[in-house]
């Protein structure tokens, strides 16, 4: 038994805030509000305070709180962090922390929505830390029934068509998740849920007969999370419904899900599997970047646009893996988790600006938004630096793991990177497009000629999300390190 | 938490300090003017063009600092290291750079300098100082890079400026479509370039994007990968350069303020693209069967002649120099494509073309200030009130027709030599050509603007020493800069700047007399039909009307481009849209259909079958209940109340033996005794 307790502190804090909101009053509005954004800063500053902690040098994952709990079938309660999920770890607080503020303004039955809010991030959380399959598990399930409520609540027109869609759909993903996990478990015979010591007899679990299904059925709960083509269509419904803070981090962060859990479980306790699904995986990514950056191009909702550059950006997290699958170059991991690093910062912007148009205007509609450039030209600022991350300018976050992951594509199998090119000029024209139809131009809206720019609030929201975009271009070393160490935990790949 | 300490290689030289100086200043300048905004409406301006300064005095040192002691060591820092792949962030300071950071600062000071009164007044001003600086600055750095990935960063980032400045006023329809199309369009060409990028990194022994290490480090590859690296680092630079068929973004370009087309697309900007070819120089010689090259020759040369007939028949002033430098730059692509025979010219005409265009698009930017407009059929006959402008607009033409001894002469006639040296034809022809309506387009351009009868009220005149200065010094060396290069004074520039060795070519008289000739030849065109009216143009059109209409609608390529991608490529994105919603998401929701309908199956087989078998078990339980129920009423409690009924009748029948009279009981009693006696009686006889 090892406790070091950090991670048990910044996994369950947020849950504390949660029932501790409870016990408000309801017309407590302002003392709610300020005690859940209270809550994600605490738990922002200790996450920062555990990378201060975290020792890359040191291989292995660290920072361990571990706990005999069900012994009888080998399930224990355990923490611990390495250079992936540290990073994860501390993207959710950030985002968690950004989406807080940006909440301010949802006055509707807030008690319960902020009480939602912090249930939520402890889920996003422990998905992150835990190292126990049934723990694991436990999170990731716990994830969707706050979700399903901000949606569904919180969320637009067709709030429950979204909800219910997104419920269902990945409820089916994680069940299949859940009979792979066993099938693991069973498969091992080693009376143990635990993550590492899965890993490290990742080796026993070869052979065709047991590979393909269950690394199918682990990988189908992934793909659905991730999203990967085909599987995405669930993606732009929920957050076109979703709250702008909500999609913040349901694109920031609850995506990142699926690609940490094909990257933890997938090639880490199935390595073997894992390569014969590469070139599978490969080109389910591929379609992803060219498909996705095809749809968004045409799209007419704002929100609906950047949903779809999700899938593009999400096809390079698959990319990436497979890539690394097939190669086991350090720059391919490196790739694929700063490509979800990044995404969740720049998408989260996105999104965070997109809310604050919404905010002013009550449209997402592009052909109805022209001219903010003039009209709020903070926000239009902040949207062009977005766009342009997310485009991949150099300098910005989005270049380096983009260059990163085309190289190991490269390495990989030439023709992926080829054709990738083409949804990385599509993304470029659908940005471009997206500015000029949003920014430029005379203002479509008499009404709109009076709107207020970003407030302090809102401004402030931002800025930690713009500071990493230019910190990742500019230095990229500092988080590389990070996801390098990564590779200390994974087994050594069967690269055929 | 750990970082790799950055590792430095080669050690810092007087000249590479004074080159990231350079780089430094307008970066401060923007860094300043930009987050001051508005505030700085009024010190901004004043504040970026004594940055620029500063940078040009420094490159200026630098350059001499390179004469004098042949070029720097590079320093270069570790930026990114990811397992064996270490990339670096570094400077180069060598004759070819020395060269670029005079011409960047040199016009970017004097375009500083311009805008101060061109711009005066416009809201945004600090906005444009701002971005002004920013593109300097990413110029500077595209320049200094001592790795392809580093170039390409800045190459990114001066386009960056590009589309800011192209939309820079972004409430005009047309000047944000203009900055997207030119983003968009370089945006293609720069893909190629990164794929090129992408595969040097992975395929060099060892992984390397040096730009000087490359050439050796990518020498054993396989022979069609040396034809494609090379094509695809072109790419990149026919986009930026505005090559065929990429060219298309730059006429829209100039939908940007005056100044910014001086700059960014005729002066230094488009000329990225050049120099981008030409620092990978050893990359395309690399490739023993030419053909990269060859494509290059002839891409630059039908690019040169193509934009050349253009600009024959635009009345937009700003177009006609638009479509001239498309043709100059062809002209330089061209040259490039000869090798080490036209290496040299390419860059010492990147370096003239520089001078003289930027002039041009200065002068045009001060008749377009004083007339307010751009069409040249409104203008006309500002030679008196215009005069500095006009003297030095007419230099500048002059030079870039080429004639001697202009500065044009001197480096188209290197770049001549380089095809008459690689015997290259068809190019050269192309060329020749070119050099023919080059001096007419240029002629008819300068009549119709300065001479003539004012065909439209104005109130033109020359604006301050802020906005001629420049024309003045842009003029002085748009007529001797060319001797630098002129074989009869040394050829000290080719000296200079070469690739692999210094080669002198014999002087070729046929050559100088023959495009003198043309250019003599053009001009006399052009003053014959504008000037003299020996052709009545409108008969010129009348008879060369499919032609005219060929060149006027710029040989329909824009057409082409929509109808062959853009166009196509929206059907595309329709379809996958349509294909999204309909089959990806009709099947979920297909999936959740059928599961309703069988849901609907289920519950029929449940509410009729399973539910029917548990109610007719029901049923029959009931029934069989029924009977049991009956049975036990008729059968089993019939039998109970039977022996009930039948005590009940016995005691009826009894009670009424209990009278309650004594007299009774006493002779039951005696009868029952006198009964049993008898009884026992009778055992005992029986016994």
């Amino acid at each position: 038994m090892e406790f070091n307790g950090l991670l048990t502190i910044v996994t369950f804090l947020p849950l504390l805030g949660s029932l501790l909101l409870l016990l408000f009053p309801k017309k407590w509005a302002g003392w709610i509000k300020w005690t859940a954004l209270g809550f994600t800063a605490l738990n922002l500053i200790i996450s920062i305070f555990i990378w201060t902690q975290f020792k890359t040098s040191v291989p292995g994952f660290q920072l361990i709180d571990k706990v005999p709990w069900v012994e009888s079938v080998g399930i224990t309660y355990f923490f611990g962090v390495d250079g992936m999920s540290m990073l994860m770890l501390f993207l959710t607080t950030l985002l968690s922390f950004v989406a807080c503020l940006a909440s301010f303004n949802i006055d509707h039955r807030n008690k319960e929505y902020y009480s939602l809010f912090l249930l939520l991030e402890t889920g996003l959380i422990g998905v992150f830390v835990s190292l126990d399959l049934v723990l694991f598990y436990v999170f990731w399930e716990l994830v969707l029934v706050p979700m399903y409520f901000l949606i569904g609540i919180w969320g637009g027109p067709r709030k429950l068509y979204a909800s219910i869609k997104f419920f269902i759909y990945t409820l089916v993903g994680s069940l299949f998740m859940l009979v792979g996990v066993l099938a693991i478990y069973f498969a091992s015979g080693q009376n143990t849920f635990s993550i590492p010591q899965l890993i490290e007899t990742s080796a026993n679990l070869r052979g065709w007969a047991l590979g393909l299904p269950v690394f199918g059925a682990l990988f189908l709960g992934f793909a659905i999370k991730v999203p990967s083509f085909p599987f995405h269509t669930w993606l732009p419904d929920a957050h076109v419904e979703a709250p702008a803070p909500i999609s913040i981090l349901l694109a920031g962060v609850l995506l990142k899900m699926g690609g940490y859990g094909l990257i933890r479980i997938g090639v880490g306790i199935m390595p073997y599997a894992a390569t014969w699904w590469a070139d599978i995986i490969g080109i389910l990514g591929v379609i992803g970047i060219v498909y996705g950056a095809f749809c968004s191009l045409v799209q007419k909702d704002l929100k609906k646009l950047v949903a779809y550059t999700s899938v593009n950006h999400m096809g390079f997290v698959l990319l990436a893996v497979a890539a690394f699958l097939k190669t086991g170059a350090v720059a391919a991991l490196q790739g694929a988790v700063l490509v979800m690093f990044n995404h969740g910062i720049t998408t989260g912007l996105l999104f965070l600006l997109v809310g604050y148009i919404y905010d002013r205007t009550h449209t997402r509609e592009i052909a109805k938004l022209p001219g903010m450039a003039s009209i709020i030209p903070i926000i239009s600022i902040m949207l062009i630096i977005a766009s342009f991350a997310s485009i991949g300018l150099p300098a910005l976050a989005g270049f380096v793991s983009e260059f990163l992951s085309m190289t190991a594509a490269y390495q990989a199998v030439n023709w992926w990177a080829w054709v990738s090119v083409v949804g990385m000029i599509i993304n470029g024209g659908v940005m471009l497009w997206m500015m000029q139809r949003v920014l430029f131009g005379t203002v479509a809206d008499p009404h709109f000629k009076e709107l207020r720019d970003a407030s302090f609030r809102e401004f402030f929201a931002a800025t930690p999300l713009l500071g990493f975009i230019f910190f990742i271009g500019i230095f990229p070393m500092p988080l590389l390190n990070m996801i390098q160490h990564a590779i200390t935990t994974l087994p050594t790949l069967p690269i055929v | 938490m750990e970082h790799t300490v950055a590792s430095l290689a080669g050690s810092w030289t007087l000249t590479s300090i004074l080159a990231v100086l350079t780089m430094a200043f307008p970066l401060l300048g923007f860094i300043i003017v930009g987050l001051c905004g508005k505030i700085a409406k009024e010190w901004g301006p004043k504040l970026a063009t004594v940055t620029i300064f500063l940078s040009l005095i420094t490159s200026i040192v630098v350059l001499g600092l390179v004469i004098a002691n042949g070029p720097a060591p590079t320093v270069s820092f570790v930026w990114l290291q990811s397992g064996n792949l270490t990339l670096d962030f570094g400077f180069r300071v060598d004759q070819l750079c020395a060269m670029m950071l005079c011409v960047v600062t040199l016009v970017s000071f004097l375009v500083h300098l311009f805008s101060q009164d061109y711009m005066h007044g416009d809201p945004g001003i600090a906005r444009f100082y701002a971005e002004l600086q920013l593109f300097t600055t990413a110029m500077l750095g595209v320049v200094t890079a001592s790795n392809l990935l580093q170039l390409f960063a800045f190459w990114e980032l001066v386009g960056l400026c590009s589309y800011l400045l192209i939309g820079f006023w972004f409430h005009k329809r047309s000047a944000y479509q203009a900055a997207k199309k030119a983003f968009f369009v370089t945006k293609v060409g720069d893909m190629g370039l990164f794929t090129g990028i992408v595969m040097c990194f992975i395929l060099s022994n060892p992984h390397t994007l040096s730009l000087e290490a490359l050439p050796s480090a990518l020498a054993s590859l396989a022979p069609a990968l040396l034809i494609i690296i090379p094509l695809l680092i072109f790419m990149g630079a026919m986009g930026k350069s505005a090559q065929f068929p990429l060219h298309v973004w730059l006429p829209n370009a100039m939908e940007g303020p005056t100044p910014v087309s001086a700059l960014i697309h005729a002066a230094t900007m488009v000329a990225a693209g050049i120099y981008l070819v030409a620092r990978c120089m050893g990359l395309f010689t690399l490739d023993p069967s030419g053909t990269a090259l060859k494509v290059v020759t002839y891409v630059g040369s039908f690019t040169a002649i193509f934009a050349a007939t253009i600009a024959t028949v635009q009345d937009d002033i700003k177009k006609v120099l638009a479509y001239s430098t498309i043709s100059q730059l062809g002209y330089m692509v061209m040259a490039l494509g000869f090798g080490k025979f036209g290496y040299t010219a390419a860059l010492f005409h990147l370096m003239t073309h520089a001078m003289f265009k930027g002039l041009l698009f200065l002068g045009s930017g001060s008749v377009i200030h004083a007339t307010h407009t751009q069409n040249m059929h409104e203008m006309g006959g500002l030679f008196k009130k215009m005069p500095i402008t006009a003297w030095t607009f007419i230099l500048g033409s002059l030079a870039l027709a080429g004639l001697f001894p202009f500065a044009g002469f001197w480096s188209k006639d290197a770049i001549l030599v380089g095809a008459e040296a690689t015997h290259s034809t068809i190019p050269l022809i192309l060329a020749l050509i070119t050099a023919f309506l080059t001096p007419y387009y240029m002629t008819r351009c300068v009549w119709l603007t300065f001479f003539g009868k004012p065909r439209k009220e104005n109130h033109a005149h020359e604006a301050s020493w802020r906005t001629t200065l420049p024309l003045i010094i842009l003029a002085v060396l748009s007529v001797v800069i060319g001797f630098v290069g002129a074989p009869f004074f040394g050829e000290l520039f080719q000296r200079f700047i070469f690739f692999h060795e210094f080669e002198s070519e014999a002087v070729n008289w046929t050559l100088i007399f023959g495009s003198t000739g043309l250019v003599l030849a053009g001009i006399f065109l052009g003053l014959a039909i504008y000037a003299w009216g020996w052709f009545k143009k409108e008969t010129l059109i009348r008879i060369l009307k499919p032609l005219y209409l060929f060149f006027k609608n710029k040989w329909f390529v824009d057409e082409a481009w929509t109808f062959i991608a853009v166009k196509p490529l929206f059907y595309l994105s329709e379809f996958c849209h349509w294909f999204d919603r309909t089959v990806i998401d009709g099947a979920v929701n297909g999936v959740a259909w059928l599961s309703v309908i069988l849901g609907n199956i289920v519950y029929w087989f449940d509410a009729g079958i399973v539910d029917g078998l548990v109610n007719l078990a029901g049923y029959l339980t009931v029934k069989v209940s029924e009977l049991v129920k009956w049975f036990d009423e008729n059968v089993i409690d019939g039998a109970v109340n039977g022996v009930a009924a039948l005590t009940g009748f016995i005691g009826s029948k009894v009670r009424k033996v209990q009278t309650g009279y004594l007299p009774n009981y006493a002779t039951i009693m005696f009868a029952s005794i006198a009964l049993v006696l008898i009884l026992v009686a009778w055992f005992a006889v029986l016994n």
